[in-house]
């Protein structure tokens, strides 16, 4: 009897571990496939080897939110640790983007479902998915990190993800996105060596087809294609905005679109004495805020922002020369803050 | 053959040479010391089990590797394979008797930790990121269902570890306050540990109960050290009690070791002033019913069992030396009362008066067993006086003695006393022989 107790025992263990495995490979085999954009950072754990997984997805600014996530929003400002989310997902792009981030069990849509993982206040929540950790052997994991930053730029790496019908993610592989990104600092001329009096006048931006097709972008002229975003990672967030925000995007014409074989890099430089760039202090107590350039702002050291190359809708550039192949999405650089550190 | 049998057997031999005793006599006095069954000894059940915790650690970095050219199917195979295999085996060991029942639990054990490495292998197949405690939880339930089915007090150890592990990357890692689960675990290896008589286990279990309770409680803004320093002066009521009414008596030194332990490192910590502000707080903003039982029924039970203590010595269960127990009886309970009142109050704000007992607390024990350990000739209880006086003195030579003198004074204080304390230590020492060879 014992043995037959003892036989019990063990097989629950092997089902227990046939369980985790079948559901998985169930989503692999039936579930819908998208695409994520994420950035891979090795983390060097001692005791597994794997790429950590820093999705777009997992931070979802508070306007994102809907449900009874944006009623604990307006009424605490604190959303708490391990709290069940799902995050409704737009999946007509090459990468899938999120539309809204909601506690409430979604109904005819795509989503994928999460937890919180902090939010105290913070100007974002961050999210985790279960998907966060991406195993590899050692020497090929060292080697997707290398591969991400190519000349400078950095491509972004595309996760395929299986999604069951009530949200479960698995990972089946991985893609690297067709535009990569490069950031260059261009120093005051003038500054000195102290620490205190780095400045910068410019940013060099870079984007490359990092694919093997022709890829084609809409470069709109004195780079209005792309947009200054501010970057809010800490708990108090970025006091700063770009004052040119609320300007509209003029319509892209066909001296606009730029072919880009595979390889073939664009270059555009931004200049921050533009008054276009401009900054300006986004706190509530202060209406008499000046716009300033980001290089002579005195910004906080938390301040950071982005630049966003935005393409247009897809729906705009149907007319346009090489319409078919026209990128579509939107692709942040690294961050950077007032005196020229960069991420 | 025991060591002790061994030189049993060589005397013998020589007592019969020398005539000492007849052949008959010799023979007879060694019918009456027969070897112990066939078990297995300790020493194979000690390096068995460390060998099966190794080899399952080894398996999870093997595997944690992640051999890319092994396709998943074989990578699954393997884990499936080796966790099968390892149970069948220790199965069908198990059911035989002697060391094969040894054998059988630990291949059983390697079972379990397979049945681990296989949670984190399908993790790392699928890439699965999600709420890691959730493993350790669905690993100590497998390790607990085989120590109850078989049952085995090395599967139970493993479900302890492993509990406080799940308990702790819960608290720790996600503020999560599990206020349940230590109760329960406790309940369900406590138990286990009864019905084996297994001291180990019961350590084991005590260990674990101690830390998940202490994460816990410090996560509800309640004060770890006054749940410690409570469960400890139930830990030593029990052992105590345990050896008076002969339950489960063996285990008395279990009690006493993690008791007297807990209770003395959460007193000399407390014996510094800057302490008591900083580790008595009771806040209580996070579950505070939860933290509110956390604090009372410890206390409550604690109390309770020092005062069936105090009743079994009133009522004599157990003959015992008059001075024994005595001042611990007032001691322990008093520092359980003080804690609790300092902490509840909001008295921490006179924490040199706090700071201050807790001084005289361990001043008092350990000049109590200092005395008693000379008077009886008693080397474990004289040393622990002696450590504490010490540890006592160095503590306060930083925070009490500005002057170098009145430093200087204090050493010299405690080294005489130490001094006298090993002469009259030998004087007992010799009393005693001489009392022996007398009767």
């Amino acid at each position: 009897m014992k043995c037959v107790a003892l036989a019990v025992v063990a097989l629950l263990q092997l089902a227990v571990l046939a369980f985790m495995a079948g559901e998985r490979e169930w989503v692999l085999r039936t579930g819908r496939t998208v695409y994520l954009r994420t950035a891979p950072v090795d983390p060097r754990d001692p005791m597994r080897n794997y790429v950590a997984l820093n999705y777009d997805i997992a931070h979802v600014p508070p306007a994102r939110c809907t449900g009874g996530l944006a009623a604990t929003l307006a009424h605490t400002n604190v959303i708490a640790r391990g709290t069940p989310v799902y995050a409704v997902l737009d999946t007509n792009g090459a990468v899938a983007q999120l539309v809204t981030l909601t506690d409430e069990h979604p109904t005819d849509a795509v989503y994928i479902r999460g937890r919180v993982d902090s939010h105290y206040g913070q100007p974002s929540i961050d999210v985790r998915y279960g998907i966060e950790a991406y195993f590899m052997q050692q020497d090929k994991a060292l080697a997707l990190e290398r591969e991400r930053v190519r000349d400078g730029i950095q491509v972004p790496l595309e996760m395929a993800v299986a999604l069951s019908p009530r949200g479960m993610a698995v990972i089946k592989g991985q893609r690297w996105a067709q535009l990569g990104i490069g950031l260059d600092v261009v120093p005051d001329p003038a500054q000195t060596n102290r620490q205190s009096d780095r400045r910068f006048v410019a940013v060099t931006m870079r984007l490359m087809n990092a694919g093997t097709t022709d890829v084609a972008l809409v470069d709109l002229p004195a780079g209005r294609s792309f947009s200054l975003v501010p970057v809010n990672r800490w708990r108090r967030g970025n006091d700063w905005r770009w004052a040119g925000e609320k300007d509209p995007t003029p319509a892209p014409q066909p001296a606009d679109v730029v072919l880009l074989t595979p390889g073939q890099v664009l270059t555009n430089r931004f200049e921050f004495s533009n008054p276009y760039w401009f900054v300006v202090e986004d706190t509530t107590n202060k209406v008499d805020a000046v716009a300033t350039p980001l290089s002579h702002a005195d910004l906080d050291w938390r301040a950071m922002f982005r630049l966003e190359y935005r393409a247009p809708e897809p729906a705009v550039c149907t007319a346009l020369p090489h319409g078919d192949v026209i990128w579509h999405g939107r692709l942040a650089s690294r961050a950077f803050s007032g005196d020229g550190r960069v991420d | 053959m025991s060591d002790h049998l061994s030189w049993l057997a060589t005397q013998l031999d020589e007592w019969v040479a020398q005539r000492l005793l007849s052949r008959e006599q010799a023979l007879a006095i060694r019918k009456h010391y027969p070897e112990p069954k066939a078990a297995a000894p300790w020493g194979m059940i000690i390096f068995t089990g460390i060998g099966a915790v190794v080899i399952g650690l080894g398996v999870i970095l093997l595997f944690a590797y992640n051999w890319a050219d092994m396709p998943k199917a074989a990578k699954l195979a393997v884990a499936f394979g080796a966790l099968a295999a390892a149970h069948t085996a220790g199965i069908v060991l198990f059911r035989g008797a002697d060391w094969r029942r040894t054998l059988g639990d630990t291949l059983c054990l390697l079972g379990t930790m397979l049945f681990g490495a296989g949670i984190w292998l399908v993790a790392e197949i699928y890439h699965v990121d999600e709420h890691y405690p959730n493993a350790f939880l669905v690993w100590c339930l497998g390790a607990l269902a085989m120590a109850w089915v078989m049952p085995s007090a090395m599967q139970g150890m493993l479900a302890a570890v492993l509990a406080s592990v799940w308990m702790c990357c819960e608290t720790w890692g996600f503020e999560h306050a599990l206020t349940w689960a230590p109760p329960l675990i406790t309940l369900a290896l406590g138990t286990l540990a009864w019905r084996l008589r297994s001291r180990v286990l019961l350590f084991f279990t005590l260990a674990s109960l101690m830390v998940a309770a202490a994460a816990i409680t410090d996560t509800m803004d309640g004060s770890a050290v006054l749940l410690l320093l409570t469960v400890a002066a139930g830990c030593i009521a029990l052992g105590t009690l345990a050896t008076d009414y002969a339950v489960f008596a063996e285990s008395a030194p279990v009690w006493g070791f993690i008791g007297w332990s807990v209770l003395l490192v959460c007193c000399y910590t407390l014996s510094f002033s800057g302490n008591i502000r900083h580790l008595l707080y009771w806040t209580a903003t996070v579950q505070p019913l939860a933290c509110a039982l956390y604090t009372w029924i410890p206390f409550a039970l604690t109390l309770g069992l020092w005062g069936i203590l105090a009743w079994a010595r009133a009522t004599r269960v157990r003959p015992r030396a008059p001075d024994e127990h005595a001042l611990e009886l007032v001691l322990v309970p008093l520092a359980v009362i003080a804690c609790q009142y300092v902490t509840l109050s909001g008295a921490r704000q006179f924490e040199t008066m706090a700071a201050g007992m807790f001084n005289l607390v361990l001043l008092a024990l350990a000049l109590a067993w200092m005395v008693r350990g000379c008077r009886r000739g008693l080397l474990p209880r004289t040393i622990m006086g002696s450590a504490i006086l010490a540890a006592l003195v160095a503590g306060r030579y930083f925070d009490l003695f500005e002057s170098l003198a009145a430093r200087g004074l204090a050493f010299v204080l405690v080294g005489g006393i130490l001094f006298a304390e090993g002469i009259l230590f030998m004087r007992a020492r010799r009393r005693m022989r001489t009392t022996e060879v007398a009767s």
